[in-house]
């Protein structure tokens, strides 16, 4: 091993400075690295020697022609070539098993299947990934008669397993020939762009994400490609304006766009490029060489191809997302009256065919437009019951009758709009259509009773005010039951009360407080449903409410307008049409607010802090036979060396640093800014995509920090690219390093062979050698239980 | 104030000339180079303004104004500060709270609070001397103080108050050396109603606001003695500074943005020294080991000995015992723990208390109350309570016989099958597989059975932790866990409330997740009279125990302040628009704390500015544009101040935004000091660049008329929204005949 790592002839050394950059060069300095790797796991048999022989010599070769005009130089960095097979390879091995949902494939994969039925989903994600997945498994037939309903659930005979895993898998795979170009761009060696693509392969945890229908396959590729790009962009500098100027920026635009619309966190990547792209920039601005005008051409182009296109491509992703999906289904309820009226069925079956204009006498359902716990959506409700005339505090009541909000479509939902002024309930001829700033009553279909509301303290929520239904007792509190109507969404200020589109406030005259639904539960007396008040705060979205079902009251007396709610005589309109704009923005607003609600306690949950210590794996399936099962668990090896890399390589720099105020100058200047540059990116992209999420109130879970394990090899290449490179000035430690170095890879590979049975969930382990991989005692991996004896 | 602008007016408008004549000569000078006698001339004349310059900073008179301004600023902020200081006469807002802390003090019985002990020491400090006998409720605002001596501390409060505004001034004129940046600053705290207002009232906030200027200001002033290093003026500030940073985390732990302003402040001090070659690194250790000294061990020192005292003066038992660990209340007099004795181990049939072994852990807890229908099945409530009550006491018991009054006395082990029965109920600790009602993921704990005898769900397995199947429990030291024996889940509670029905106590659950740290129990008290008494002498903590602990015990609270159901809420984008106030006082003396808007939004006005300036400055400067020497240096100055001063307003500003605690208005004030501030500075920038755009003859024209009507321009606002500090009455303002309605410029305003 020493012999063939020492040093080259002086020849060779000579000729390595002067020529360009070989990758062949390199594979002459160090040779036994790659060895170890093919000869461990990787299908691909090899003789590295060999083929190291015949590089070189194709490469004298190469050098000894002379520039041929026709002929095409084709050239083959086989080493990268031999990594793309090994990551291809490992990531489609046994791709079909388990036949079972892993962990989130029970949402992606049901997710899928919505798109190809064209059924409205809703999730806080972005849909690319889902998408994606779709088109995959729309290809190889996927069908609408799965069913999924629980986490290791076997799928059905006819499901395409196979195809819709192989769409994330070969994308994962296809990171690997990604990580070791980026080191590569960064201008490091090729062996540390092996020794990252190495980690790529053997780390556990980046494997098991790839292989299942998950989002993280995908979003790690589109992350590196836009870096890739960037890097490539970037390197282009003194080529301005070139066709490949401009392919790769657009590149860089486009990944990141679809980066960010896989997940949310692929939002760092692009932070991380527009900042070092606004760096460039300003560094571009102290070159006085270029014109004013030539600088605005650049600002211009950058501007275009970095913002304005991923804005219109993610625009464009929601497109096709919301064209697609045209059906009602489950989520429905999570979304506006108007949202889900422009779908078919479901709503849309209902209103359709309602009179667009709430006149005085219309009979309609309000419902409370923005739920405050998604999907439970609630109507304004009265009944012939009363508030208790004491609350269990002390507290008293008015005692007349309840208005709640209920989550349930009931008769007595149904209120009728009235003039104030007139006893009429019976809609004029023409109707008279209510408007903006307009005063009604609201008076409630079944009780006749109008709705109400005074200076007593709601039985919930103290600091608001009660709603009633009037009930005249005789006594000195008199009725307060007019309301002003506030279109909150309103174009201009005369705008007409339209029903589903028009999100109102009702306003109480006197008070100036704001119907609201506090979203908060009553007790029996209330029958659970929710409490409605008016709030001192108007301007709030918990008092926002629409009209969804309507229809004009024609039927003068009592008993007939009861008859009327069931048989009503409808003047057909058009059905609803939402812009895409507005639904658009209704479903970001809706996403970006769903986010708190998550379910807060998880077993396999974990805390950022705990992720580099890899402290807490996370268990994707478990066969119900034997002990095969499937776990999120990074390798070991590399994720503590990386991690111990990042800290050395801040360490480092900050030494330098230090060492340059003291005007010691280590690094030569080139040398030093591009120890800089790699810095700022890689350590950069680490924290970037770490530290947010100490900020986060979700339950987060391991697969979180999968880009941060991309990031922190790179950086480890880095390093160890630089302490090889500072090394070479003291004889014996390359060699030491490479030894280590090798050392560390058999390690690598080593953690990845003991751990595999938890990746490919293939082979069914005994209890005592489960036992024996806990290496950490919070790792949980799961063992078949045996009956526990019985107590007493 | 009249004769203050003419003397100052005089002091300034001097030396903008000279400013902009020197800008305008060299700029000649670069446009015609080529006319030497010109150049000769205008270098001549350049020479004699540095001279001038030069020779004007150290006249006596320019210390003069200086010293002037400073004195008539004070005396302002002093007036405004103390005017009508006796009204209202009855508690305001969170006076209820500080005020009834400084009681206690006073009294000297123990409480809990979120916040470090200084600023409620103080409180009641002033209140001794100013003859205050601690004996007011302070019970709920809007109680009337009656005959009761409460001038003195909102007195006391109130200088603190006022004296920041001349560290303002005195700060600005270190980071600028210009009067006219200095007195912008000043004046914009000073007529700021929001900064009034709070200064007027028994709050920690002018305390807090006092100790992070004064901070500022002594490290600004260490700084300035940056060319005699190791002079005693230099420890002086030095160790200052370190004194009152300690002070203002001493008050709040907001004091930390400060800390971290500071220690930006140093490490770059520190860096600059490090680059300077003419310093030997021993000397570079030197300076680093007495920053050290002063500003990380000294602070440390003083921090613990503000704790050693408020442990020290509170030694009585109060209402904050129950927050606190068995140990640390045995130190209180008056608390049953305090100089107790108790069986030192566990037997079966001995009555104990359990409790949670973790910061605000509660008490496990039954009472005669069933889980509502909604949470089946509807058996007993299991809960954990933080206070000392009767039912929180269980009686130990094998896991398959009843106790017989004539057993041998047998210890409770590691490892042992146990029932624990309620005492009051005598049911027994059970658990199933239903959900919890709060957790669903975790397991109902209920009580059940007929005294005593209930079925095999109730028994649960004992474990010390760290120690060997066989130890024998030990009262408050054996850490516990309570394994239940069928569903294998373990005894658990945490910070969830139960609602109404479960009487606000804590959900107890039985966690399945057996790694659970926080399920761990302790003994706390025991009664057994089989059993031999010891003298605890575990119960008697060391200082750092107790320091550690109240620590824990505050960040809890801190982090347990989450917003209640239905209340309103201040968010931080809403403080620098000034968009809503906060009720201090109702009635018909009402105040209502709002900063006053034209200066807020001035200073948003002035932080826009700010970018605008510099991006031009920096984007000019890269793209290669000369500009004559005095220009650059005065913006360099400029910029620099302005640069430490924004990252003043964003240490103690941006770290709001991801907090989830509740968040009030007044948070806002530190950060706005520093706002005010650099707006000082901006408005003397934009004054000077106003005055290098006008021809020479309307200079003098121009800067007298910028300066009148921006400075009557405040004192309008100030007059304008004074009211709202020094009491409205008469309807409020959304009400028609009301004589505030023109103060309600936004609608959010409730004034």
């Amino acid at each position: 091993m020493e012999i063939q790592s020492t040093t080259p002839p002086p020849a060779d050394r000579q000729r390595e400075r002067v020529t360009s950059f070989h990758p062949q060069d390199d594979i002459r300095r160090l040779m036994p690295e790659p060895q170890r790797v093919e000869g461990d796991g990787s299908p691909m048999p090899g003789n590295l020697e060999e083929r190291g022989r015949n590089l070189q010599e194709n490469d004298r070769i190469l050098q000894a022609e002379k520039p041929k005009p026709f002929s095409v130089q084709f050239e083959v960095d086989v080493v990268q070539f031999l990594l793309t097979l090994a990551a291809l390879g490992s990531r489609l091995w046994m791709l079909g098993h388990p036949r079972a949902v892993v962990f989130d494939e029970l949402h992606f994969a049901k997710f899928a299947l919505l798109y190809t039925k064209k059924i409205f989903f809703f999730d806080v994600h972005p849909p690319l990934g889902k998408l994606l997945l779709a088109v995959a498994g729309g290809f190889s037939g996927l069908e609408d008669n799965a069913d999924f309903d629980h986490i290791g659930a076997g799928y059905s005979p006819t499901f395409p397993v196979y195809t819709m895993r192989l769409l994330p898998a070969v994308l994962g795979g296809l990171v690997v020939p990604l990580v070791y170009q980026i080191v590569v761009e960064l201008r490091l060696s090729r062996w540390a762009a092996l020794l990252a693509g190495i980690c790529v392969i053997f780390d556990n945890a980046l494997l098991v994400q790839s292989r299942f229908m998950l989002m993280e396959g995908m979003l790690l590729f589109f992350m590196c490609l836009s870096l890739y790009s960037y890097l490539k962009f970037r390197n282009l500098a003194h080529r301005q304006f070139s066709v490949q100027w401009f392919f790769w920026l657009s590149l860089t635009g486009v990944s990141f766009t679809c980066n960010l619309s896989i997940k949310y966190v692929g939002f760092f990547t692009a932070a991380l490029i527009m900042i070092q792209v606004a760096k460039d920039y300003w560094n571009l601005l102290g070159d006085v060489t270029k014109s004013d005008l030539c600088l605005v051409k650049h600002l211009f182009v950058r501007a275009f191809l970095l913002l304005t296109v991923p804005f219109l491509g993610y625009v464009f992703i929601f497109y096709i997302h919301l064209s697609l999906l045209t059906k009602a289904g489950p989520h429905d309820n999570i979304m506006t009256s108007a949202f889900q009226a422009s779908l078919e069925g479901g709503l849309a079956a209902l209103t359709k065919g309602q009179p667009l204009n709430v006149a005085y006498g219309s009979q309609i359902t309000l419902r409370h437009t923005h739920s405050l716990s998604p999907g439970k959506p609630c109507w304004l409700h009265s009944h012939a019951h009363v508030y208790p005339i004491r609350y269990p505090d002390g507290r008293g009541s008015s005692h007349q009758q309840q208005v709640t909000c209920y989550v349930f479509k009931d008769i007595n939902n149904w209120w009728i709009v009235k003039h104030p002024d007139r006893n009429l309930l019976v809609v004029d001829e023409p109707p008279k259509p209510v408007k903006h700033g307009d005063v009604v009553q609201l008076v409630h279909g079944i009780t006749s009773r109008a709705l109400n509301s005074h200076d007593v303290a709601a039985p919930l929520t103290p600091q608001n005010q009660e709603v009633t239904c009037y009930i005249d007792y005789n006594i000195s509190m008199a009725s307060q039951n007019l309301w002003k109507v506030e279109i909150v969404n309103r174009k201009s200020d005369d705008e007409a009360w339209q029903i589903i589109n028009s999100h109102i406030r009702l306003h109480h005259l006197g008070t100036g407080q704001a119907l609201k639904s506090t979203g908060k539960q009553l007790p029996d007396w209330g029958f659970f449903q929710l409490e409605v008040t008016t709030d001192r705060v108007t301007d709030q979205p918990a008092t926002v409410w629409n009209v969804e079902e309507h229809r004009y009251t024609k039927i003068q007396d009592k008993e007939g307008q009861t008859r009327d709610i069931a048989h009503s005589e409808m003047i057909p309109t058009e059905p609803t049409r939402l812009s895409f704009w507005t639904k658009f923005l209704e479903l970001q607003y809706k996403m970006f607010m769903a986010k708190g609600d998550v379910e807060m306690e998880h077993k396999y949950s974990s805390e950022p802090i705990q992720w580099p210590f890899l402290s807490k794996n996370v268990a994707y399936w478990m066969s119900p036979n034997n002990n095969q099962q499937i776990h999120l668990i990074g390798n070991p090896v590399v994720w503590y060396s990386a991690f111990l890399s990042v800290i050395l390589y801040v360490g480092v720099f900050v030494f330098y640093l230090m060492r340059r105020q003291r005007a010691c100058y280590d690094l030569s200047e080139s040398d030093w800014s591009n120890f800089v540059f790699v810095g700022e990116i890689l350590v950069g992209g680490y924290l970037l995509h770490y530290l947010p999420f100490f900020l986060t109130d979700r339950t987060l879970f391991l697969h979180s920090y999968l880009p941060c394990v991309i990031y922190k090899i790179l950086v480890m290449a880095a390093l160890t690219d630089h302490l090889y490179s500072l090394s070479k000035r003291i004889s014996y430690i390359p060699s030491l390093l490479t030894i280590f170095v090798l050392g560390l890879v058999t390690c690598v590979v080593w953690a990845f062979y003991r751990l595999s049975p938890f990746t490919y969930g293939s082979i069914s382990l005994q209890t005592e050698e489960i036992l024996g991989l806990m290496w950490r005692d919070t790792w949980d991996f799961l063992i078949h239980a045996t009956p526990s004896p019985p107590p007493q | 104030m009249a004769t203050k602008k003419k003397s100052h007016g005089k002091g300034t408008i001097d030396s903008y000339k000279e400013l902009k004549e020197d800008v305008k000569t060299r700029e000649k000078r670069t446009n015609v180079e080529e006319k030497d006698d010109l150049d000769l001339k205008s270098n001549a004349k350049s020479n004699e303004i540095v001279k001038e310059l030069v020779a004007d900073q150290s006249t006596t008179a320019s210390t003069r104004t200086y010293y002037s301004m400073l004195i008539s600023v004070t005396l302002l902020s002093l007036t405004s500060r103390l005017y009508n200081i006796d009204k209202p006469a009855h508690v305001c807002w969170d006076e209820t709270h500080f005020g009834k802390m400084g009681s206690w003090y006073i009294k000297r019985e123990f409480f809990f609070d979120v916040h470090p002990p200084l600023g409620k020491m103080l409180i009641g400090l002033f209140g001794i001397l100013t003859g205050y006998d601690g004996g007011f409720a302070f019970a709920k605002p809007g109680d009337e103080y009656g005959e009761t001596r409460y001038i003195g501390m909102r007195a006391c409060c109130a200088v603190m108050g006022a004296a920041v505004v001349p560290l303002a001034y005195m700060s600005v004129w270190l980071l600028t050396k210009s009067l006219m940046s200095s007195l912008f600053a000043a004046l914009l705290i000073l007529l700021d109603v929001g900064t009034l207002t709070l200064s007027r009232h028994i709050l920690l906030d002018p305390i807090m606001m006092f100790f992070i200027m004064m901070s500022t200001y002594s490290q600004l002033k260490f700084l300035s003695y940056r060319d005699r290093p190791f002079s005693s003026q230099w420890w002086i500030w030095l160790a200052l500074t370190g004194l009152f940073l300690a002070s203002s985390i001493g008050v709040k732990f907001v004091g930390l943005f400060i800390i971290l302003y500071v220690g930006i402040l140093t490490v770059n001090d520190l860096w600059k020294i490090l680059g300077n070659q003419t310093i030997s690194l021993v000397e570079v250790v030197k300076h680093f080991v007495a920053r050290a000294l002063c500003l990380i061990i000294l602070p440390i020192l003083v921090y613990i000995a503000i704790f050693a005292v408020h442990l020290r003066i509170l030694n009585h038992s109060g209402n904050g015992d129950g927050f606190y660990s068995s140990a640390f209340q045995s130190q209180l007099i008056g608390n049953r723990l305090y100089n107790v004795s108790m069986p030192e181990n566990v037997a079966f049939g001995s009555v104990i208390t359990l409790k949670q072994r973790r910061t605000g852990g509660g008490y496990l807890h039954s009472h005669w109350h069933l889980y509502p229908e909604e949470h089946p099945p509807r058996q007993q409530q299991i809960t954990t309570y933080a206070h000392k009550d009767f039912n929180n006491e269980w009686i130990i018991k094998l896991a398959d016989q009843e106790p017989k009054p004539d057993d041998p006395v047998q210890l409770v082990v590691s490892g042992d099958l146990v029932r624990l029965e309620h005492r009051e109920t005598r049911r027994n600790l059970h658990s199933h597989h239903e959900p919890a009602p709060l957790s669903r993921r975790h397991f109902q704990v209920s009580g059940y059975g007929v005294n005593g005898s209930g079925d095999a769900n109730d028994v649960w397995v004992v474990e010390v932790v760290g120690s060997p199947p066989g130890t024998v429990i030990q009262t408050a030291k054996s850490r516990l866990r309570f394994i239940h024996y069928h569903v294998r889940c373990l005894l658990h509670s945490h910070d969830k409330k139960l609602p109404k029905w479960g009487w606000d106590q804590l959900e107890a659950t039985c966690n399945p997740n057996m790694r659970e740290p926080k399920a761990l129990w302790s003994v706390e008290e025991i009664t057994d009279n089989r059993l031999p008494n010891a003298s605890f002498e575990i119960y008697s903590p060391s200082f750092t125990e107790r320091f550690t602990e109240s620590h824990a015990v505050m960040t809890q609270g801190n982090s347990g302040l989450k917003p209640k159901e239905g209340e309103i809420t201040s968010r931080p984008w809403q403080w620098p628009i000034d968009f809503r106030g906060q009720i201090f006082s109702g009635n018909n003396h009402r105040i209502y704390l709002l900063g006053n808007p034209i200066i807020f939004w001035g200073c948003l006005v002035a932080h826009v500015l700010f970018v605008v300036y510099y991006l031009a400055h920096a984007v000019k400067a890269k793209r290669g544009h000369k500009e004559n020497k005095a220009w650059t240096e005065h913006k360099e100055t400029i910029f620099s101040a302005c640069w430490w001063l924004l990252l003043g307003w964003a240490l103690h500003y941006l770290p709001f935004w991801p907090m989830t605690r509740v968040l009030y208005f007044h948070h806002y004030f530190p950060a706005f000091l520093f706002s005010a501030m650099l707006t000082g500075v901006i408005l003397d920038h934009t004054i000077i660049l106003l005055i290098t755009l006008v021809p020479d003859s309307m200079g003098s024209m121009v800067f007298h008329t910028v300066v009148g009507s921006i400075t009557s321009g405040l004192i309008l606002s100030f007059y304008l929204f004074s009211p709202l500090t020094y009491g409205m009455d008469g309807p409020v303002s959304h009400e028609e005949d009301s004589k505030w309605a023109g103060l309600k410029w936004l609608r959010s305003w409730d004034i």
